[in-house]
């Protein structure tokens, strides 16, 4: 059922997302897309040498992907580099099809997003920030 | 409103064991089947199947005369000069990159240009802007009028003497309109211009003359159309089949082949390499004489009305946006074929997920319309489409989940 998908903690993310449209002085941003659904996202973040210390998104997407970026943001502002790659690789794992039960090491925060298994076409709207996220972190020098 | 379709129960798909509740709306993807249709190519592909056009026994002869005689059918459904104008594809995608490959680029040079609508499924999009690509040649987008329709004056502006072909499509597989396509064509054809007419939906809502419409080219699927997948049928008038040659080379279209060359047989098979779909073309025969049977009168005043109900109740929802900029309610305009439409601050991809939930099936995206989309400024746009066996029903339940969707999401 709908209510499946769309449960209470993922809508709140939804309809109140961190990092939305967030205001800073960024310092690298990257762009994600897909194509065949037409969600479409920007990831902002300041970068220090060593850490994250803001991050923000924006764009047209669907409320999967929009949860997620939240979570993301949730997830990674302010931490270290190396955490935050940690954080990103082990999304991006749990993230896909196969990997719907292997949560062990998985943030509380990010199983939010475990009924999106359930709905394998929606993994790619939730991998979205996560993907646009990697891409960023290439010009992390 | 409960008035249950006449023709639901001649649909397997909605047996008990199988999918009894669903309400099916994505019929311009593709189209259920009737049972009819199933057993004739269950017939056909158990007792009546050999190759045809090649064994010298009388069961190939037979495989044989049930293509020529498809051909036939469809020569009349078209109303064409000959049967020898029907060219049977894979389907529409395969029929319009056959026009492509074998009777359009023989025609291109530096200076040519190709007209396409801005409102054209990538399928008759992508073969026209990859062989202007290949040739430095100009792509002419045709644009569209605030109702959705091919810009017809702006169409012939854009004819020179140069132009080498129109393609257009019947139906908008998005916005829902039939498009002057009898005027396009006829003009093209006065100023010895190529037209290739995309049917795949305007063979569902609307009876085709080829003749009448004066074009060159008419494709269409038979999934979408009650019958099976995997066949389509190219109508190409035979001046502009002369000399072209074949786009996929294989058995059954030479007269002779050497080392050094190969002369190829004249008339549709030689576009038509390969062993027939006979199955698939025996299925489209029959999702024909089955729908001939209940007749396009019937059909097409029963998928009016809804097509209206549809049209009226989508006007009510005050959180629906449809596609076109002038934002108008749609009550005093010819009813669409067709009905696409965004949630206000819903993305489609959720409201296909929530109306999935409740079993209504629609699409969601850009429909292979990226051209369209962006030209409106959307990134995708929910779609919702009428078959012979939906019901007031099924639309009564399609409002209340669009309700229920934008009160889940916003």
């Amino acid at each position: 059922m709908a209510e499946d998908l769309y449960q209470a903690q993922l809508l709140a993310h939804h309809k109140s997302p961190m990092g939305f449209e967030l205001k800073a002085d960024f310092t690298h941003i990257a762009e994600g897309e897909n194509g065949a659904c037409g969600d479409e996202i920007f990831v902002n973040a300041k970068l220090s040498q060593s850490d994250l210390e803001v991050l923000g998104f924006e764009g047209e997407s669907c409320a999967i992907c929009r949860a997620s970026a939240s979570i993301m943001c949730q997830l990674t502002s302010g931490k270290a580099r190396k955490e935050v790659l940690e954080i990103l690789q082990t999304s991006l794992n749990y993230l896909t099809i196969d990997n719907a039960h292997n949560a062990s090491s998985v943030h509380t925060e990010l199983k939010v997003l475990s009924t999106v298994h359930a709905y394998p076409i929606r993994l790619q709207c939730a991998r979205l920030p996560w993907t646009t996220l990697a891409k960023l972190m290439e010009n992390w020098h | 409103m409960s008035y249950t379709s006449p023709w639901k129960q001649d649909f397997p798909i909605f047996s008990s064991h199988a999918q009894p509740f669903i309400c099916y709306l994505d019929n311009a993807a593709t189209t259920f089947l009737p049972k009819s249709v199933a057993d004739a190519m269950y017939h056909y592909q158990c007792y009546q199947h050999a190759n045809s056009h090649r064994g010298l026994y009388r069961l190939s002869a037979k495989a044989t005369q049930i293509v020529e005689d498809a051909r036939s059918l469809l020569s009349s459904f078209l109303n064409a000069s000959s049967s020898q104008e029907i060219i049977f594809t894979p389907g529409t995608t395969e029929a319009i990159n056959l026009v492509a490959h074998s009777f359009v680029k023989p025609l291109m040079h530096k200076q040519a240009n190709i007209l396409v609508s801005l409102a054209e499924h990538h399928a008759n999009f992508l073969p026209w802007q990859a062989l202007c690509a290949e040739y430095g040649c100009e792509l002419r987008l045709v644009p569209i009028t605030a109702e959705g329709n091919i810009d017809v004056q702006a169409c012939f502006d854009l004819m020179d003497e140069n132009t080498v072909l129109v393609a257009i499509s019947h139906v908008s597989n998005v916005l829902g309109v039939v498009n002057p396509i009898k005027e396009i064509c006829q003009k093209a054809s006065k100023q010895g211009i190529l037209s290739i007419v995309d049917g795949a939906q305007g063979v569902v809502h609307c009876e085709v003359d080829v003749l009448d419409i004066g074009c060159d080219f008419y494709t269409f699927s038979a999934h979408k159309l009650y019958g099976p997948t995997g066949i389509g049928v190219l109508y190409a008038k035979h001046s502009a089949q002369t000399d072209a040659l074949p786009f996929l080379l294989g058995g059954g279209i030479v007269q002779k082949v050497t080392k050094e060359k190969s002369e190829f047989i004249d008339g549709p098979l030689k576009f038509e390499a390969g062993s027939h779909h006979t199955a698939a073309i025996v299925g489209l025969v029959e999702a024909i004489d089955y729908l001939e049977y209940i007749t396009w009168r019937k059909l097409h005043l029963y998928t009016s009305k809804l097509n209206d109900y549809l049209q009226h109740a989508l006007d009510e929802l005050p959180f629906i946006d449809y596609l076109l900029p002038n934002n108008e309610k749609t009550i005093d305009k010819p009813t669409r074929l067709v009905h696409s439409f965004t949630l206000k601050n819903v993305h489609s991809h959720d409201v296909a997920s929530i109306l999935d939930s409740e079993n209504i099936a629609v699409r969601a995206g850009h429909h292979c319309t990226q051209p369209l989309h962006q030209a409106l400024g959307l990134k995708s746009s929910v779609r919702a489409s009428i078959g012979m066996y939906n019901s007031y029903d099924d639309i009564d339940k399609l409002v209340n989940a669009l309700t229920n969707a934008h009160k889940t999401l916003t």
